[in-house]
């Protein structure tokens, strides 16, 4: 079944091949040329040992995340595309909210999108920078399990041979 | 008044001491570039600081303490008021920055009236057969990413900030503590050292937590042309033997081994000599202000010199600087004894001997009445004797190192003429040309 819809596109289509993701999560499908959707590594691997049926199906990353995956990888298959316009892209796509972000990076690892990862990685970094820890807590919603002995002790271990250099 | 001497010395200080209105400085024997910035910086901070409300200065003060934390004690107590006041300089920067819209811009999104209708909207899709995403986690989003992706987050957010990110869960903090996130910050910071061999010689790599601490401190302490590995694992290795054991190995040995590390590595003799000595007063320089540092400055001072070839005789810059640091940041640490113990080894090893060693030489010789006289005849003291009460002299370099010792002339200058009759009579037995400048 993997590999008779492919063979029937080879020999009918001169145009672009396409591949069908689809959601999982809400069943969304998008439609995609097939050298955009290879730059999953992920993707590529199920087309090149022929597992990949005519739709993909992508578990647990929704529509809305696969459809900003899928921008990414369009701006980056176009080869016409300059290097500022690209940072330019990318930063609109990962000027997204904390959760879309953790997704967004979550999809970038299942998918095995290492410029993806990258980015958003970065992006989440960004914001969790310059912050106190309380803060970090406190925006992010992560539970204190520190006692407040527990936590000077792990201050303690932090003062690294290198604290304290420019 | 002071600008009229024709000793003043370099810019620099006679500026610090218009900026201190006269009062006792503190006796470094030169003042760094670094130094010179910091004292810059503090005195820009005096003036915004009197200018805030004190309602920002005290949630500038409250950040600060939230954000410097312990750790900064790298050097002394004394220092570290500097580095303190420096701290609030660049806080009020950041702080300022942050006010125009800076890294906490991104708080905008969650200020969005929007923002509850998207999380439970994100809940919904997330929804997943095998997992059941509760409040709880979609309130941390953190919580569904696994360690190898928040490894992946972790190594771009700048070092400095890691230890709050450890406060933050205990998850986190381990691993901070693995070889995981050490390797990846590795690969991530220096890509070339990843292929890096390992090294022959008594020093040894270590794990990617300590390649990477000693690749920082290649990087930023000795800013090589060429990043160098081996330069901060002997930096580390130097820094331990002498600041955490206990009875650290002769001076002699810990050079050797650093010197063969090198030319077990391939460098040349010159190289390897060289690089020691850089390494040597890198730690010297940043071994923390204590009585431990004490000792071990002046055990390194009073050991003797055994004959040993080149390159690994000790380079004369490194004892330069060990009894350097004695005579400035040490110098309220000697008793009599010693003092007079190392500065004998001193003038046996330089000569001649730069005046601000002289400093606490001075200040003991000057409460000490009987050896006044001594002070003036025996040795050039190109110092400005500074009188406010008469009891209590105070001391003030106008040269730098230019000061030497064969010359005998002192110019004294008081500030009320009550001070005149006491600093003449200290002064004028033994050495007339002292007084003449004397109102």
């Amino acid at each position: 079944m993997a590999s008779a819809p492919e063979n029937e596109k080879n020999a009918s289509a001169p145009e672009k091949k396409t591949l069908t993701l689809k959601s999982m999560i809400n069943n969304e499908e998008f439609v995609v040329d097939e050298h955009v959707a290879l730059q999953s590594v992920t993707i590529k691997n199920m087309v090149d040992s022929d597992c990949a049926g005519d739709v993909i199906p992508v578990p647990t990353i929704s529509g809305e995340i696969l459809a900003l995956v899928i921008e990414y990888c369009k701006n980056h298959a176009n080869p016409s595309a300059s290097e500022d316009d690209l940072k330019k892209a990318d930063a609109g796509i990962v000027a997204k909210d904390i959760y879309t972000l953790i997704d967004l990076v979550l999809a970038a690892n299942f998918l095995d999108i290492k410029g993806l990862l990258e980015v958003t990685s970065q992006k989440i970094a960004d914001s969790i920078k310059d912050l106190p820890h309380q803060d970090v807590r406190e925006i992010f919603g992560v539970e204190n399990d520190y006692t407040p002995e527990e936590e000077a002790a792990v201050r303690a271990e932090h003062d690294w041979a290198f604290e304290g250099f420019p | 008044m002071l600008g009229t001497l024709p000793s003043s010395g370099s810019p620099t200080i006679s500026e610090r001491v218009s900026s201190k209105n006269g009062k006792s400085l503190p006796t470094r024997s030169q003042f760094t570039e670094t130094e010179w910035k910091r004292d810059k910086v503090r005195r820009v901070v005096d003036g915004e600081e009197s200018k805030g409300t004190s309602e920002e200065n005290k949630r500038e003060s409250e950040a600060e303490e939230r954000r410097l934390g312990p750790g900064l004690g790298i050097h002394g107590e004394g220092r570290e008021k500097e580095s303190h006041l420096s701290n609030v300089a660049l806080e009020i920067s950041l702080n300022t920055f942050q006010l125009a819209g800076g890294p906490y811009c991104h708080m905008e999104l969650f200020s969005s009236t929007n923002f509850l209708e998207f999380a439970s909207l994100f809940r919904s899709l997330m929804t997943d057969n095998r997992r059941s995403i509760t409040f709880n986690s979609a309130d941390n989003p953190f919580g569904k990413v696994p360690d190898h992706l928040l490894v992946e987050i972790f190594v771009r957010v700048p070092i400095s900030d890691w230890v709050q990110l450890s406060c933050v869960k205990k998850q986190w903090a381990n691993l901070f503590r693995e070889e995981c996130l050490w390797h990846a910050a590795l690969l991530r910071s220096f890509p070339l050292a990843g292929h890096a061999k390992r090294w022959p010689g008594p020093i040894p790599r270590g794990l990617s937590k300590r390649r990477y601490t000693a690749l920082y401190i290649s990087k930023h302490i000795f800013s090589l042309d060429e990043l160098d590995e081996i330069v901060g694992h002997t930096y580390l290795f130097l820094k331990e033997h002498l600041e955490i054991s206990t009875m650290p190995p002769p001076v002699g040995i810990l050079h050797g081994t650093i010197i063969d590390q090198f030319i077990s590595c391939g460098k040349s003799r010159d190289k390897a000599h060289e690089l020691a000595s850089q390494i040597w007063l890198a730690v010297i320089d940043n071994l923390e202000e204590n009585e431990q540092t004490f000792l071990l400055l002046k055990r390194l001072a009073l050991e003797g010199d055994v004959f040993i070839p080149y390159p690994y005789s000790r380079s004369q810059k490194v004892q330069w600087r060990v009894f350097e640091k004695l005579f400035t940041d040490f110098h309220d640490w000697f008793n009599r004894e010693d003092y007079y113990d190392v500065l004998a080894c001193a003038k046996h090893k330089f000569l001649p001997i730069p005046s601000p060693w002289l400093d606490s030489w001075l200040n003991q010789a000057l409460e000490n009445y009987a050896s006044k006289a001594w002070i003036a005849s025996d040795h050039c003291v190109s110092t400005k004797f500074q009188c406010s009460n008469p009891t209590k002299l105070t001391i003030e370099q106008l040269l730098g190192n230019g000061a030497c010792l064969s010359l005998t002339r002192a110019k004294v200058e008081s500030r009320t003429s009550s001070d005149v009759a006491i600093l003449p009579s200290l002064l004028y037995s033994d050495n007339p040309v002292a007084v003449p400048t004397l109102a």
